[in-house]
């Protein structure tokens, strides 16, 4: 049911939320252990190897401070910034431990003397820090406030409506592709439908990070099933293909076997397993997203036992399927405090749970469980209590055990995704971020115009800055969604004028930005109002389940711009991608021994076989219309 | 996606300054895939082309010898610093000796990127260890014996096999591994 009403902030009652202030307070505690035993070695008077290690394990490379190696120190410390940021970035929880305690034994092994002074300054240093980043965060906590207390006036002022679920029985809206819109859809298909080993046209440069296999996998399935959903839901063949070849790429090691590296140095524990554990939802998340769409429309080979066999070698594999995925990623949920569970181990992105919680919703709808609602007060909870700020901007990224993270992470790019990912299954969430987002964009001669930040010219597919291609692609497909249509034209347009495009084989991509941003941009182009909300959260009327599809058809000859069935006809729009061609379709579901009257085709009738298929010939040498329907 | 960015924006800033400075080290950027064919029902598909793999081939795992010296230089300055402030060894003109390795060190940089590496032949691992092996022990003979860069503080046979013995094992270990296959044959190299 539609509901339209006002979508405020949650009034904060502390500068954190409950858990994490349990996780702070815990890892507090833990420091507080460790600065006391870094302070014996001086209390006992135990010499000058003792009291530098003392001083180091206070903290890092204090030992040298206190020693007299002042540069010594600050290389230490630097190193020790270097392994946090490696561990942001990899997973890699052994290293901060390994660089801290080494440097620690290194300073004992070498002090000859202390000096009082240095070894003040090391033992008091990380305590005055700590007490001055809780009273900057205080500071900035109260200025958030101010600005939520602000936000929530504006909010309340303000009515948003929350879709219901569409009228399924009525159809859903299909439309029909442009030129230009099949040449983009090329880009995609040509990099899908090449051998499973092969990825040629990919960018390759890591398999940790958004430039991942993974990643471009995973967005290059979602625009192809975004096409399907919104343009062709009536046309299986080399469409339905590629997003199976997307969905098979991501069980080759290659893609995957990260995991079993960030499992080793971020849990010390040697399991490639990539589902069964407690983290990992940037794989479990993402990819059961991926099958979830293609269910939808076409079939459930993924979903039988077996169906996700992610191959590490030729002998083990571990089969899983959606329903091993789903179940993992709700075993997870409900047993976090936070809801919300790591990517890599010990982190925790909001982005990565909004796949997650999508996953459960596909396989809900799909499969009749009640994964989602079991944990979407929990989850939700968790969204606007710990991850999100007082002024309305989500918090990106947190880490478990120690609560911690980063206050300028809340960049409007990682806003922009996540309300667009969110709408499907926490469409308030998402409405109220796209409301603020929206009040800092302005469109100046129909361009749209980002806000300055950071990362605005960031494309986060090559690590490549200078252009704000992305920003404009994640407004455009946020915008879309949620039925912003005039900022989401802009942003297209923007796009569009700005571009360079490049051609080959009739595809067509954004020359200047990754394969990422490319992918995205097409999952936004074939997007349409409540588009991923419709296809994940409610599917397909049963007449596109049930009535006739285009099953096969010639490639790159034969692009199809519209296919849609009412459950007993079938209504097809094709464009020649190869010039004019006589060719053959391939028509399947239709009812056995059934006579069809077939406009826009060589012959004007076609009888099904006894498995309801029928070939039916084209002369296709411009637009050209065909259906078929019951006699 | 998106998660991570500002890990991919710091990421984005070392890459920039790095391809300031060298700009032909570009990866190349990912386009378009080979145009995919599927035949129309009943007719028979013709071979497509492409299939290959991507641009990190088996060329990507070449090896560069200038590479290898700098992290050999690198592991040498690093141990018998960490062996300084054991105080097991002793550096009578440490200034010196620190700018001389550290020229060293910058020399071979500045060599391993802007030299395009050839292809290697072989065994690389065995021959990535057997050249580090060699530069090391080159350089700990020439640092210890012809220009007393370090001194053993109190006679440590120890001490001499770390600072030695390192190059020999690293040598011996690639030599091994560059001869084994044959050796296992048991016909020439």
């Amino acid at each position: 049911m539609t509901t339209t009403t006002a979508i405020l902030l949650p009034t904060p009652q502390k500068a954190f939320g409950p858990v994490t202030a349990r996780r702070m307070g815990r890892a507090a505690s833990v420091y507080l252990v460790i600065w006391v035993l870094g302070l014996l070695p001086t209390l006992l008077d135990a010499g000058p190897g003792w009291t530098a290690t003392g001083a180091s394990v206070a903290l890092p490379g204090g030992g040298f401070l206190a020693a007299g190696h002042p540069w010594i120190a600050v290389v230490v410390l630097g190193a020790f910034v270097l392994s946090l940021v490696t561990w942001w970035f990899v997973g890699a929880t052994v290293l901060p431990p390994i660089v801290w305690l080494g440097a620690a034994a290194l300073a004992g092994a070498q002090a000859d003397a202390v000096s009082d002074s240095g070894r003040l300054v090391a033992l008091a240093a990380a305590p005055v820090l700590l007490a001055l980043s809780v009273a900057v965060h205080v500071v900035r906590h109260r200025a958030q406030v101010r600005a939520g207390e602000a936000a929530n006036a504006r909010l309340a002022t303000t009515d948003m409506t929350v879709g219901g679920p569409p009228d399924l029985d009525a159809g859903l809206p299909v439309v029909e592709s442009s030129a230009e819109d099949l040449a983009r859809l090329r880009y995609g298909l040509d990099l899908a439908l090449q051998p499973l080993e092969s990825f040629e046209g990919f960018t390759h440069l890591d398999q940790y990070r958004e430039a991942a296999l993974r990643y471009q996998l995973n967005a290059l399935s979602y625009g192809l099933s975004m096409a399907q959903y919104t343009r062709t839901p009536a046309f299986t063949g080399y469409l339905a293909e590629a997003q199976r070849n997307a969905i098979e790429k991501m069980l080759q090691r290659k893609v995957w076997g990260y995991w079993a590296r960030e499992n080793l140095w971020g849990n010390l524990r040697w399991d490639p397993e990539p589902v069964e554990n407690d983290e990992n939802i940037m794989l479990t998340g993402y990819h059961g997203l991926m099958v979830g769409m293609y269910e939808t429309l076409n079939d459930d080979r993924y979903s039988r036992p077996g169906g996700l066999p992610y191959r590490w070698s030729a002998t083990r594999t571990y089969d899983h399927d959606l329903g091993t995925l789903a179940a993992s990623i709700h075993r997870n949920m409900a047993g976090s405090d936070y809801a919300l569970f790591p990517c890599e181990p010990n982190w925790v992105y909001t982005v990565c749970n909004t796949f997650g919680l999508n996953t459960l919703i596909s396989h809900d709808r799909l499969h009749g469980t009640t994964y989602a609602a079991d944990v979407h007060d929990h989850l939700v909870r968790g969204y606007e209590t710990e991850f999100l700020r007082p002024d309305g901007k989500i918090v990106g990224v947190r880490a478990r055990h120690l609560g911690l993270s980063w206050n300028f992470w809340a960049s409007p790019s990682v806003q922009t995704t996540t309300a667009y990912w969110m709408h499907a299954g926490m469409p308030e969430l998402s409405l109220r971020t796209w409301y603020l987002l929206r009040e800092r964009l302005t469109i100046r001669d129909g361009q749209l115009q980002l806000p300055s930040f950071l990362t605005s010219g960031l494309d986060p597919g090559n690590y490549l800055m200078g252009r704000d291609t992305f920003g404009q692609i994640v407004t455009m497909m946020a915008a879309r969604e949620v039925g912003d249509e005039e900022y989401a034209l802009a942003a297209e347009r923007t796009i569009d004028e700005r571009e360079p495009v490049a051609e080959q084989d009739g595809a067509r991509r954004l020359a200047d930005s990754s394969g990422l941003a490319n992918h995205y941009a097409n999952l936004g182009r074939f997007g349409r109002r409540d588009g991923l909300r419709d296809l994940v959260a409610h599917g397909a009327p049963s007449a596109w389940l049930t009535g006739p599809v285009l099953a096969e058809a010639a490639y790159p000859e034969v692009l199809v711009a519209r296919a849609v069935t009412d459950g007993h006809a079938l209504d097809l729009v094709l464009l020649p991608g190869k010039g004019a061609v006589r060719t053959t379709l391939a028509v399947e579901r239709l009812v056995p021994g059934r006579t069809y009257v077939v406009s826009g085709g060589l012959e004007t009738s076609t009888i099904a076989d006894d498995q309801g298929r029928a070939l039916v010939g084209v002369d296709l040498g411009a637009r050209l219309e065909v259906s078929l329907r019951p006699s | 996606m998106g998660c991570c960015l500002l890990a991919a924006f710091l990421i984005a800033g070392v890459r920039r300054a790095w391809f300031a400075v060298f700009p032909d080290r570009r990866p190349p950027v990912a386009t378009f895939a080979p145009a995919a064919s599927r035949p129309a029902p009943g007719a028979r598909l013709e071979a497509t082309p492409g299939g290959g793999a991507g641009p990190w081939t088996a060329d990507s795992a070449r090896l560069g010898l200038p590479l290898v010296a700098a992290a050999t230089v690198a592991a040498y300055a690093l141990v018998t610093w960490c062996l300084d402030l054991l105080g097991t060894v002793e550096t009578p003109s440490s200034l010196v000796r620190d700018v001389a390795l550290a020229g060293l060190l910058a020399a071979c940089v500045l060599l391993a990127v802007s030299s395009k590496p050839a292809p290697s032949r072989g065994n690389h691992v065995g021959m990535a260890l057997a050249a580090s092996g060699l530069a090391w022990t080159v350089l700990s003979l020439v640092d210890m014996h012809l220009l007393g860069g370090i001194e053993v503080a109190a006679a440590s046979t120890v001490v001499e096999l770390v600072v030695h013995g390192t190059g020999l094992a690293l040598l011996s270990t690639g030599v091994a591994l560059m001869r084994a296959p044959a050796l296992l044959r048991g016909a020439p190299a």
